[in-house]
């Protein structure tokens, strides 16, 4: 992998000693980016809970989520030893601003100019959450003319595209036709640096699909599921999870007396418990606990929802733990564990090629940019690189399954997406073996899935597409067998067999591998 | 107008008048009369207030008007969404009845109906919510009767689709439905605030809908909701609504107080408080106009049976001026025969009216599609159709239903302002003819008969002949024709996903104008087809609709003149044979009259008084 960013980098060197100062920054910027953490971007319509989402993803509320307040612009959250934030403006002045935080803890950013000014809010922080990340908070989309609807998205992606993004997190709420054009939107756009392959949907504010009753959450995977298999959604997006962000940013912050709050409610009877919770506001008007105070009640069901104190107060009640783990109890029923392992299993393990891929995507913007000759030439170069890389080839090709899937059988397609990582990148996940088989189970498998490819590949039956897909599988499961029989491990996605190949074709039509 | 509803809504009071009215007819041989009342007292008893239930996907609307209701009737899910408008309304028992969409579409002067189909009660979550997303495309809507003491007034409840959000399909329908109701109730839940689509939704129903309540559902689940009303408030303030109210509620508490039967709950819900709004600012209000419109065509006829003796005392009190009046009776005859002869003044007007009423609703129609086409044709020249499709259609549907909607709203108020005028030049005509016409408020008159001649228009009943041709306003044939399809779309998206997915493909970038402007003359086709499929089929109804404006208010006065000229006949008969009588007979006759007369004046007065807080009320529509 490394292979590849070296490559990418290299042009990306030869291109800025080539282009003119403008185009050259937004390629040192684009350098700097392949080096530096995976950038996740956080869309989705306004109100739908995307600041809420990104605290959660960041363990701390940084992000105003006041029910009247709204993203304004564009927000970088980056790895950074001291807090700190910076304003940069249209013309790329950065401003040093105050590190202010509300009660709550979420910044209060001035932002000095207006937001029709503002290109970004770039925010350091020291959190572990952005160790391998960086986080893009997005001003949430409201139009009512398609018209304005797509210049709004074009400014934000090209926004995304000027800071640069390798995966996308779309919030959905419980989905409008909306919802699907603003993601068709996302992936059709010409320029967009996002396809299936690094997107993932987010159903947002699961507990309110069942109306925060104690089986929401069953209700919120039952509207994922069919999500997951909505066959517009499946080009849009690799898989949708649902998540209550509320309970996600309030998990980790319960202190002593919350949790003691929460225990009093637990030891309500029954029947009572489930009187006094069956609103927000009788909650806290209820004569019960009286242990805690209504203010107190207030705080905790604006922080938990209604859901999450009916949660909590249920789990403390069955007697299945301590007081003290029941914030634990809150985190994985928010479903963020979830969606921070699936960031990192489909974008951070894949994060050298999405990198690359931003990177040579802007590479190719610049290149493109050019005139005449030189144009030609450069894009001839961008070309030749991306073309030798089979890492971009299994992107394209992951992306193609899910937009435009070739003829291929059903469980095919399935395995192919495996095979390709779609599911994971460890090779078990690949192979679709449980992941405690041993070695030579897994170069068995390789084994038998190289021999399946390589027959589809060859067939004379199947249509272009498949026989496509089905070198580029092979190519994959080549490399399984390579990196298996050398001693098992994550196989390194490019095949040494692949590395020989120079002819400069397209990536999206790869030649058959060995 | 938060008049409390007042004795009229007593019930008992009006029936037993209008059965002193009936057998008074029928006593002073009038069976023309006795039909009469017996048409007025069966417009009252089958009157029907419309209210549509809209709102967003998954807003809670379903959810609402089961507990309205008190019993289960629309399916709710935790997914699944309503997929057609299903219409409740009172009957003893519970019978379910699912329209399909007919064969064709019919003609002009036939439209066709929807084919009825009456299901078992348990079948019909399958068909309007269906577990697998994909509802039957032939449906287009169900009607459920219910015995329900809330509907048992006349209320009936339209609970709207909200499919698709309310910038698209769901929009045209509900906005179809809004044009004969009575009141809007549009849901939105405590969640979030009201949306630029939304308060879009709610400006275009103002001007369809003379009422409309916001209301704010879920509460339960949002401590912050009262934040939420608050900016909803100013919302509506800064959209220009400032007349359209709020109400909080929680359907969810209202189940729990139902089960503990805790009234208290209940009115921390709202919900109690929602049923009362609409007890009394809708079916009251609605109540008030069809009692006085009612009591005011009975004051007529009455009016006309105090005429026919009158007239004979006058004979009988002077028998030397018998022949004077017998003369002046026969004159008013042929006045009223003249009236009814298609030259007379008021049927000219009125002739003249519908064929302008059409001309000017078809150009305003015209003139507003056009305008969306250059809308459209700008974003099509700014944009790739590709990129924006998928928003751009819904977005057109959106425009052309509001467009459609004010048109239809014009057609209304023209349709109303033309039988004022022609009610008021047969006033002018009749007057010779009928004295006490002249006394009669001339505004209640023309409630009746603005009351009459749109009773096609305010009877909801999903395809019924009315709801396909009027009352559905133009959504009916609207909901057919984006039923059939707007595929063009699918030409668009597979070609556009696949550009610029795979890195540096050169080919697609190359051809990529030539494409794009292919792509924007498909586009404009398109929407330029659809908008001229819409125009023809919506012109069609305009025209549809002015005839039967037309239609309804000639035959509304010419079997008033006929009322009118039995009237004086029979005074003509009966003063011709008063005036035969002498001496002690004629003194006997002449004390029946008096006593009939006075019999006739009670109830007259009866009527009148009845009518009177009715007509001080309402201020004409």
């Amino acid at each position: 992998m490394a292979d590849l960013g070296a490559r990418v980098d290299a042009l990306l060197e030869e291109l800025e000693g080539e282009l003119a100062d403008g185009a050259s920054a937004e390629l040192a910027e684009a350098r700097a980016a392949l080096a530096g953490p995976l950038r996740v971007a956080v869309a989705g319509w306004m109100k739908v809970g995307k600041s809420t989402l990104l605290n959660a993803l960041l363990g701390e509320p940084l992000a105003a989520t006041d029910a009247g307040e709204c993203t304004r612009a564009l927000t970088v959250y980056r790895y950074g030893a001291e807090p700190a934030v910076v304003v940069v403006d249209d013309d790329g002045v950065r401003h040093e601003r105050p590190v202010a935080r509300a009660a709550g803890g979420e910044l209060e950013i001035d932002l000095g100019l207006g937001p029709e000014r503002v290109r970004l809010v770039e925010v350091s922080w020291p959190l572990a959450a952005l160790g391998g990340v960086t986080y893009l908070d997005t001003p949430g989309l409201e139009s009512p003319s398609p018209g304005l609807a797509a210049r709004a998205r074009r400014a934000l992606l090209g926004e995304l595209a000027g800071v640069g993004v390798d995966a996308v997190v779309y919030l959905l709420r419980h989905l409008h036709a909306s919802d699907l054009s603003f993601l068709e939107a996302f992936a059709v756009a010409p320029r967009a640096d996002a396809g299936p392959v690094n997107a993932v949907g987010v159903l947002a504010r699961a507990d309110e699909v069942g109306g925060g009753r104690l089986d929401a959450s069953a209700a919120a995977e039952r509207v994922a599921d069919r999500y997951r298999h909505d066959p517009r959604l499946r080009r849009l997006v690799q898989t949708v999870v649902p998540v209550n962000g509320l309970l996600g940013v309030a998990a980790g912050r319960l202190s002593a007396d919350d949790r003691a709050a929460l225990g009093a409610v637990a030891e309500l009877a029954p029947e009572r418990r489930a009187v006094v919770l069956r609103s927000a506001e009788l909650f806290v008007a209820a004569p019960e606990p009286a242990a805690v105070a209504p203010l107190h009640r207030a705080e905790l069901v604006r922080r938990l929802g209604p859901y999450g104190v009916r949660l909590a107060a249920g789990w403390l009640a069955s007697g299945s733990g301590a007081e003290a783990q029941v914030g634990e109890v809150l985190w994985r029923a928010s479903g963020v564990p979830e969606l921070r392992a699936l960031l990192q299993e489909r974008f951070a393990a894949r994060a050298g090629a999405l990198k690359a891929r931003s990177a040579l995507l802007a590479a190719e913007r610049a290149a493109a940019s050019c005139e005449g000759p030189q144009r030609q030439r450069l894009l001839a170069a961008v070309e030749a690189v991306a073309a030798n890389a089979p890492e971009l080839a299994e992107l394209g090709v992951l992306n193609l399954l899910r937009l435009a899937p070739p003829g291929l059988p059903a469980d095919l397609l399935e395995e192919a997406e495996g095979l390709l990582g779609g599911y994971g990148a460890g090779a078990a996940e690949r192979l679709g073996v449980p992941s405690t088989a041993g070695p030579s189970a897994l170069a068995e498998a390789a084994r038998a899935a190289a021999q399946r490819w390589r027959g589809i590949s060859e067939s004379p039956w199947g249509d272009l597409g498949a026989a496509r897909t089905a070198r580029v599988v092979l190519r994959a499961c080549e490399g399984l067998v390579a990196a298996l029989s050398d001693g098992g491990g994550p196989p390194p996605a490019p095949g040494p067999a692949d590395q020989q190949r120079g002819s400069p074709t397209s990536a999206g039509q790869p030649d058959g591998g060995a | 107008m938060t008049t409390p509803p007042t004795d009229l809504a007593r019930p008992g009071a009006l029936p037993e008048v209008f059965a002193l009215a009936r057998r008074a007819a029928g006593a002073y041989q009038r069976p023309d009369l006795e039909r009469r009342i017996d048409r007025i007292t069966a417009a009252l008893d089958d009157r029907r207030t419309l209210v549509v239930v809209a709102g967003d996907y998954k807003a809670g609307k379903s959810t609402l008007v089961n507990l309205l209701l008190r019993m289960s009737v629309c399916p709710v899910d935790d997914d699944i969404a309503s997929a057609v408008p299903l219409v409740v309304e009172h009957a003893p028992s519970t019978t379910v009845t699912i329209l399909r969409r007919p064969p064709e579409l019919g003609t002009e002067d036939r439209p066709a109906e929807a084919v009825r189909e009456v299901v078992p009660f348990e079948s019909l979550a399958a068909l309007v919510a269906p577990t697998d997303g994909e509802a039957d495309p032939g449906l287009v809507g169900a009607e459920v009767a219910v015995p329900s003491p809330l509907l048992a007034g006349g209320l009936t409840l339209a609970d709207c689709p909200g499919d698709g959000g309310i910038g698209s399909f769901g929009r045209l329908r509900s906005l179809g439905q809004l044009a004969g109701a009575s009141c809007l109730v549009f849901v939105s839940d405590a969640t979030a605030e009201l949306n630029e689509p939304e308060l879009g939704f709610l400006r275009v129903a103002a001007k369809v809908c003379p009422l409309t309540l916001v209301v704010l559902s879920k509460t339960d689940l949002v401590p912050a909701w009262r934040d939420v009303y608050e900016r909803n408030q100013q919302r509506l303030q800064e959209a220009g609504l400032d007349g359209v109210e709020q109400l909080a509620v929680s359907a969810h508490l209202r189940a729990y107080a139902l089960a503990d039967g805790d009234p208290a709950l209940d009115e921390a819900s709202g919900m109690a408080r929602l049923e009362r709004w609409l007890g009394e600012r809708v079916v009251g209000q609605a109540d008030l106009l069809a009692t006085r419109a009612a009591l005011v065509s009975l004051l007529l006829c009455v009016d006309q049976l105090e005429q026919q003796f009158d007239t004979e005392r006058r004979t009988l009190a002077d028998p030397a001026g018998a022949a004077r009046i017998t003369a002046e009776l026969e004159e008013q005859a042929a006045q009223l025969r003249a009236l009814k002869e298609s030259a007379s003044r008021w049927q000219t007007v009125l002739n003249d009216g519908a064929t302008d009423l059409a001309g000017r609703v078809d150009l305003d129609l015209r003139q507003r599609l056009r305008r969306v086409e250059r809308e459209a044709e700008e974003t099509i020249d700014a944009e790739d159709p590709a990129d924006i499709w998928d928003a751009f259609e819904p977005w057109l549907y959106g425009r052309v239903a509001d467009e459609l909607a004010e048109n239809f709203a014009l057609l209304r108020g023209d349709a109303v302002a033309l039988a004022r005028g022609v009610a008021e030049l047969f006033r002018a005509d009749a007057d010779v003819a009928v004295a006490r016409l002249a006394t009669i408020d001339a505004a209640a008159v023309l409630a009746a008969v603005d009351s009459d001649a749109s009773v096609e228009l305010v009877r909801f009943k999903l395809g019924s002949r009315a709801f396909v041709a009027l009352r559905g306003g133009y959504g009916g044939v609207l909901m057919a024709k984006f039923l059939t399809g707007f595929s063009h779309a699918a030409e668009f998206a597979p070609a556009a996903a696949v550009m610029g997915i795979i890195l540096g493909n050169k080919a697609v970038k190359d051809e990529s104008d030539r494409q794009l402007n292919q792509r924007r003359a498909a586009a404009r086709n398109a929407m330029r087809r659809y908008s001229g499929d819409v125009g023809l089929v919506a012109s069609a109804q305009a025209r549809d609709h002015a005839r039967a404006v037309q239609r309804s208010l000639r035959d509304h006065f010419i079997e008033q003149a006929d009322e009118f000229e039995r009237g004086v006949r029979v005074a003509l008969e009966q003063a011709r044979a008063s005036a035969s009588e002498a001496g002690e007979a004629r003194e006997q006759r002449r004390r029946d009259v008096d006593s009939e007369l006075e019999r006739i004046r009670s109830l007259a007065r009866l009527v009148a008084e009845a009518a009177v807080p009715a007509s001080a009320v309402a201020g004409g529509r």
